[in-house]
């Protein structure tokens, strides 16, 4: 009777430890993104992320373990005649990147997303299942390492290099699904 | 994965060696019901209990329950689920996030025998591997459960089974966690 005391008393305990896999969670963390527009003849606009902004971020931070859900949303208007396939990246220390070559040059970038076709002079928005497939893998172990470390990105939404391209982004949200030990 | 599949070759085993010392039980079974995630894609900042519990979902299945050894009863079991579709507002655009459809199989260990005559109260434990897929995401990973399960028999060789489990699937340091009920029917076949 006293050994399964004991037990109990472990397991019960056991139960309890913060970050124990039966008492973790998913948490879904959403941030709103300024309007976006990118051009190859005007240039692009990029926006720093500070998750730390963000009290869902701020008080699963520590008991973060991984990233099992994102998504880029919004409407994307192609403001020309041609189709435009576009692209979000990131680069992993904040930067203010006005020209797509400025930004590729940056040896912190990562693609994150992409690409999404949007038909010319249309406005699409992304459904959530399909934006969660546009995720690249090195953007996805980009971002969970953003978000176990210091939590600053820039964002940049850009068209394919050497090609015309006219675009704009609103509504935009990131959505984030962080696996965290409770 | 090798693992997983030696807990059913082991049961077997057993199985095959106690025919030459007794007779062995065999039942199948079907079995229907729910199947709720539980802290699954919750937001903490206006979290309130309720929101615990997320989209339900659909869950069907087979199992054959094999009464090889006294006390315990064996139980290969093959399930699917599907759970509902999330929708959410963000940035005043409404968006439908697919839900998981689950796939799994794997053994249960029942203290006592699920069917038979009157009234069977048992708890169980299990093993398994669980496949979640939707658009984007797949977690294919070992799932550890338990629960309590009910059996009645209103007729011979027949038992309606109500069970209540909770189930996790380890994903790292994490799981995905859910809550199942679900009722089914069992026939012995042996002996």
């Amino acid at each position: 009777m006293k050994r399964h005391a004991w037990i109990l008393l472990a397991l019960g305990l056991g139960l309890m430890t913060p970050g124990c896999i039966l008492t973790s969670g998913q948490v879904q963390i959403q941030f709103t993104l300024p309007n976006f527009s990118g051009s190859s003849t005007t240039g692009i606009a990029g926006t720093t992320i500070d998750l730390n902004t963000e009290s869902e971020y701020q008080d699963n931070k520590e008991k973060l373990k991984d990233l099992s859900d994102l998504a880029v949303l919004g409407k994307f208007t192609n403001n020309i005649s041609t189709p435009v396939n576009v692209e979000v990246w990131m680069t992993t220390t904040p930067s203010s990147h006005i020209t797509e070559s400025a930004l590729m040059s940056d040896p912190t970038r990562v693609k994150l997303w992409g690409p999404f076709q949007v038909a010319g002079n249309t406005t699409k928005t992304v459904d959530w299942n399909s934006s969660a497939q546009l995720f690249s893998v090195a953007g996805k172990a980009a971002l969970l390492s953003e978000a176990k470390g210091d939590g600053q990105f820039s964002l940049y939404v850009v068209g394919p290099p050497s090609t015309a391209y006219d675009f704009s982004v609103s509504n935009g949200v990131l959505v984030l699904v962080i696996d965290v030990g409770i | 994965m090798k693992r997983l599949l030696a807990l059913p070759l082991l049961a077997l085993l057993m199985a095959g060696g106690t025919v030459e010392a007794g007779p062995v039980g065999l039942s199948v079974g079907v079995f229907g019901g729910l199947s709720i995630p539980v802290l699954q894609d919750v937001t903490t900042s206006s979290f309130s209990p309720g929101d615990a519990f997320g989209d339900t979902g659909s869950q069907f299945g087979i199992r054959a329950p094999v009464y090889a050894i006294p006390v315990i009863t064996f139980e290969p079991y093959f399930s699917k689920a599907n759970y509902k579709d999330h929708e959410e507002v963000f940035s005043g655009i409404t968006y439908t996030r697919e839900g998981f459809d689950a796939t799994s199989f794997g053994l249960n260990a029942i203290l006592g025998k699920p069917d038979g005559g009157g009234f069977h109260f048992y708890p169980f434990v299990g093993i398994g591997k669980t496949k979640l897929e939707r658009t984007g995401e797949e977690i294919n990973k070992a799932d550890y459960h338990g629960g309590l399960g009910f059996g009645i028999s209103p007729a011979p060789k027949f038992s309606i089974q109500l069970r209540g489990e909770f189930s996790m699937v380890k994903t790292g340091d994490t799981s995905r966690k859910f809550t199942n009920a679900n009722l089914g029917v069992n026939y012995r076949l042996l002996p």
